[in-house]
């Protein structure tokens, strides 16, 4: 499929023109298209999309992601570049139409686009320039490409008018609070928006592996003996490179998923955390214990570049030669190793998934007492992009309720 | 015990994204026929690469030849990289995936054989923890599904016992989660020993009524009905399943899909390919068994049915069945009339001169089968009566194109009788399967300027154009709702049959006014003249694609 749009020169325009400016092109573009013979783009936009960056290289990079992005869903597109740090308080917007063709399956597209930069207190200004942009009777996805500014008021005012808002904790600074924020905003009837968190779904096949483990009617009873879970998470690269910081963010959304799903509430006071390390200590309803343990571990890279210590550094193109799968499987947080240690009937099952070492697969094996039960088995791990991320959660509607259970347990455990 | 498994799984309840199966072993007999090497066997690995399959996942491969396991693992290998749409194999997938593939060599006759499948099956279930989930596909020949299906009954691996109930009745709750539903029908195909057994039959499911009657008795003998899956693969296909998504998603056009505004419908199935390497079957089959008996009835039904009671197999089925049901079988005259069949002769496709159908390799030079068939049909209810339902089929047409269009009836009143305009076209709703998949609606607007005409305009809505990802193959889809035991896009005993009893009807109306040469058409165009006299006389033209 060739994602390669066709734009239209890049055109600086005023807020206030935006719509006329569009309209021109449009008119521009079919003429055109026309005059040629060829069929003009049809303009149905399924979404809108608002983006909102604090960087120009942020958005640069968005913008490369639009063009795959905007090939699936069409969509009018509102870039924003809020750098609030700047001294000078002005806006300024540039528009484009970009005009996706498929070889795969006959058709075109067209996205409409504009990205508007605010400095200083401008960025303030933002949301109300927004609104009248949004395309009548879309839905709104808000994505949050940088660290989501959570503390400004910004955030809030876009939750408000957005149906799905779209953050990836594997860049969150601090875990607890962003949780719980983001926790707060899912459950309150002020907003409409569902919240979706690309690094929860990067973990989507080890919620699934850990399943299947408990399919089977034998191996179900061990569901509620689990005593201990161990998760490693990738941490620094063993080629010492130290540049970014480990985010348990999986690892904690992973434990507030069992947890809520096997009804675990965490003990009060017995929750400690040292550095990336996490010793947390839960309660079953049946009175059952478990010790959680989570932390970092060094990655031993494929190749020199294989750990990309943050998305954004993936986005930015810092590893341009990198196969896609690097981006999502080895981004500084992703579970490396996860055990669950259960009894039953006097037995010890240990149920393990495993990342090897090509990371771009997990080996699954259980042992009862010891010895090996069942088939240990190799799956695939499916080399997804940000980009793919994103556009999955274009396709998603509604709230999450899993997510959103797990999300309120692992903000309180991450506290 | 297997719905349990997964149902009180906690883990499960709301998890999203792509559904899983139950442990289960797929048995495939014919497994060295052309089906499993370019459909079957690409359409289970991409399952395994894509979807992850359970842990213990196995395919055993049932065929006369002499195999070991590690030859039939290098054959699967081997179908991957050629045809499936993940290749060349993953390594370390592959590695796991092939240590599910098993070998099992008997003729089709022999008891013993299926004994030593039996044993090799119990022995799978306690090694791979599959519990008794087996699943017979049957992918030979038809004329061998019989004697295997008599032989795994007598062999007592099909596991009827302990039937006590029908299928997704729709007393079940509603609000289960999408997991649950995934398995809401399959507890009635559970054995008493544990473990769910079920039958997957291919097309062509009998020649005519009679014979679909006869294997579906010896289906019935051996097999609860809840068990078999008669697979059409149309019914895999995205768009074919998004025909229930646009008519009963969208309330705007259940109000006028109806004999008030309806004029009349067209179904095209016309294929470029000749019969190429199937004449042995094509000859005995024709394109009316081919193509009109299975892919086009289910088109039709999917079309006109009623809205069913819920998204459930049998409330689907249901209303599809009603469907033939409402369609008169043909008698004589009405054959005559409202059937018209031919063969392609030599021509031009492509920029490339083909041979006709009579000096296709394998085909008798006097050869008198169809490779075109159109049709009037009516449905005679409340809501289509008077609105006829217009079928062609045909290889060698001048265009790949399956479609749907309904024709709306004209405005009541020329209100432009006074301008330039003389004529005002019908709107024309058009459902596209393939290829470029997606529905557009024609209708007039006027031509900018100061004098008044009127120009037909299509509104398009292209699949590519919203959802660009591509779509899993039917097989895909098919094999993983019948280990899911969703039999919702499977053709039910009633409905075969009922097929089948129009078809033959057609059938007996050829059979008792033969004729020495059908009307020759010539490959690249649309087919013959006389086609387009059946629909002239209504006062009609075939739209054209």
């Amino acid at each position: 499929m060739n994602a390669e749009p066709t734009r239209q020169d890049v055109l600086a325009v005023n807020i206030q023109t935006i719509e006329d400016e569009w309209a021109r092109l449009w008119k521009e573009s079919t003429a055109a298209t026309q005059a040629n013979g060829g069929h003009p783009a049809t303009r149905n936009s399924v979404l809108n999309l608002v983006v909102f960056t604090q960087r120009v290289a942020t958005a640069q990079a968005v913008d490369n992601a639009l063009d795959e992005l905007c090939l699936h869903h069409p969509a009018r597109v509102l870039l924003l570049v809020a750098e609030s740090d700047l001294p000078e308080q002005e806006m300024q917007a540039w528009i484009d139409l970009s005009v996706y063709k498929q070889e795969v399956r006959r058709g075109q597209n067209t996205s409409e686009q504009v990205m508007i930069e605010a400095k200083g207190e401008a960025v303030g200004f933002l949301p109300g320039v927004v609104l009248p942009l949004l395309a009548a009777n879309l839905p709104v996805f808000t994505w949050w490409a940088d660290v989501p500014p959570m503390e400004q008021a910004i955030f809030e005012r876009l939750a408000g008018v957005s149906d799905r808002m779209i953050v990836d904790s594997a860049e969150f600074p601090t875990i607890g609070a962003s949780f719980f924020t983001l926790a707060r905003i899912s459950r309150s009837r002020q907003y409409r928006a569902a919240v979706s968190d690309l690094n929860w779904q990067r973990f989507a096949p080890w919620r699934e592996l850990t399943a299947q483990f408990f399919d089977l009617a034998p191996v179900q009873p061990y569901l509620k003996g689990i005593s201990q879970v161990s998760i490693e998470y990738a941490g620094n690269a063993a080629n010492g490179r130290t540049a970014g910081v480990s985010n348990p963010a999986q690892a904690l959304l992973y434990i507030g998923w069992l947890a809520s799903k096997l009804n675990w509430n965490a003990v009060p006071g017995q929750q400690q955390h040292s550095g990336e390390t996490y010793h947390l200590t839960l309660r079953s309803h049946e009175g059952q214990t478990i010790q959680v343990e989570v932390r970092p571990r060094s990655v031993q890279a494929k190749k020199k570049s294989a750990l990309i210590t943050s998305p954004q550094e993936a986005e930015e193109g810092a590893h341009e030669t990198s196969p896609a799968w690097m981006v999502s499987q080895t981004v500084a947080g992703a579970l490396s190793t996860v055990s669950i240690e259960s009894s039953y009937k006097g037995h010890t099952g240990v149920f393990t998934i495993r990342r090897s070492a090509d990371h771009e697969h997990a080996t699954t094996a259980c042992t009862v007492d010891g010895v090996p039960w069942g088939q240990e088995r190799t799956v695939h791990l499916d080399s997804i992009g940000r980009s793919e991320l994103v556009r999955a959660e274009f396709e998603s509607f509604g709230h999450d309720d899993d997510f959103e259970d797990a999300l309120s347990i692992a903000g309180a455990l991450a506290d | 015990m297997a719905e349990s498994a997964v149902l009180t799984n906690p883990l499960r309840a709301g998890m999203r994204g792509e559904r899983t199966p139950q442990p289960c072993a797929v048995v495939i007999f014919g497994a060295t026929g052309d089906l499993t090497k370019r459909k079957l066997l690409p359409a289970l690995y991409n399952l395994a690469l894509e979807n992850p399959l359970p842990a213990g996942f196995s395919v055993v491969a049932v065929a006369r030849r002499p195999m070991t396991n590690e030859q039939w693992r290098q054959y699967v290998k081997d179908a991957i990289n050629e045809f499936s749409r993940n290749r060349p194999v993953n390594p370390a997938v592959w590695e796991s995936f092939s240590q599910g593939l098993f070998y099992h060599q008997t003729e089709f006759h022999d008891l013993a054989g299926y004994e030593r499948l039996g044993q090799l099956l119990h022995q799978l279930d306690h090694d791979r923890g599959i519990n008794g989930n087996h699943l017979f596909y049957l992918a030979t020949s038809p004329e061998y599904y019989p004697e295997i299906i008599h032989r795994l009954g007598q062999a007592r691996l099909a596991h009827k016992e302990g039937h006590g109930h029908s299928l997704t009745t729709g007393h079940r709750g509603r609000a289960q989660t999408n997991h649950q539903n995934n398995h809401d029908s399959h507890d009635g195909d559970e054995s008493t020993t544990g473990g769910w057994t079920r039958l997957v039959i291919e097309k062509p499911f009998g020649h005519d009524l009679e014979s679909a009657k006869e294997l579906n008795r010896k289906v019935l003998r051996v097999f609860a009905e809840d068990q078999v899956y008669r697979i059409d693969h149309y019914l895999g296909k995205e768009t074919v399943q998004n025909i229930l998504v646009f008519r009963f998603s969208n309330g705007i056009f259940e109000p006028i899909w109806n004999r008030r505004y309806i004029d009349n419908v067209q179904i095209t199935v016309a294929e470029q390919v000749g019969v190429e390497t199937r004449a042995g079957y094509y000859e005995t089959a024709g394109a009316i068994r081919d193509i009109v008996q299975n892919h086009m009835l289910q088109l039709l039904m999917l079309t006109a049915m009623e809205p069913p009671i819920g998204f459930e197999a049998n409330a689907v089925r249901d209303e599809k069945v009603k469907v033939l049901h409402a369609i008169p079988t043909l008698d004589l005259v009405e054959v005559s009339k409202n059937t018209v069949r031919a063969q392609y002769g030599a021509g031009w496709l492509n920029g490339q001169k083909v041979p006709g159908y009579s000096e296709e390799p394998g085909v008798s030079p006097t050869s008198t089968t169809e490779t075109y068939v159109s049709m009037k049909l009516e449905v005679d209810n409340w809501r289509w009566a008077g609105v006829p339902f217009y079928l062609r089929t045909g290889k060698r047409l001048a265009k790949r194109v399956t479609e749907i269009d309904i024709e709306f009836k004209r405005p009541p009143f020329m209100l432009f009788k006074n301008t330039n305009v003389t004529e005002l076209q019908p709107n024309v709703l058009s459902m596209r399967i393939q290829p470029d998949e997606g529905i557009s609606l024609r209708f007039g607007a006027k031509v900018p300027g100061g004098v008044m005409r009127i120009r037909g305009v299509n509104m398009e809505f292209l699949y590519g154009s919203a959802f660009a990802g591509e779509p899993p193959e039917a097989y895909e889809r098919l094999l993983l709702d019948c280990m899911l035991g969703d039999s919702t896009l499977f053709t039910r005993r009633d409905e075969t049959e009922a097929a089948w009893g129009i078809i033959t009807s057609i059938l007996d109306g050829w059979a008792d006014q033969p004729i020495r040469h059908l009307p020759i058409y010539e490959a690249g165009s649309w087919g013959p003249k006389e086609a387009d006299v059946l629909l002239e006389r209504g006062g009609r033209d075939w739209r054209r694609l």
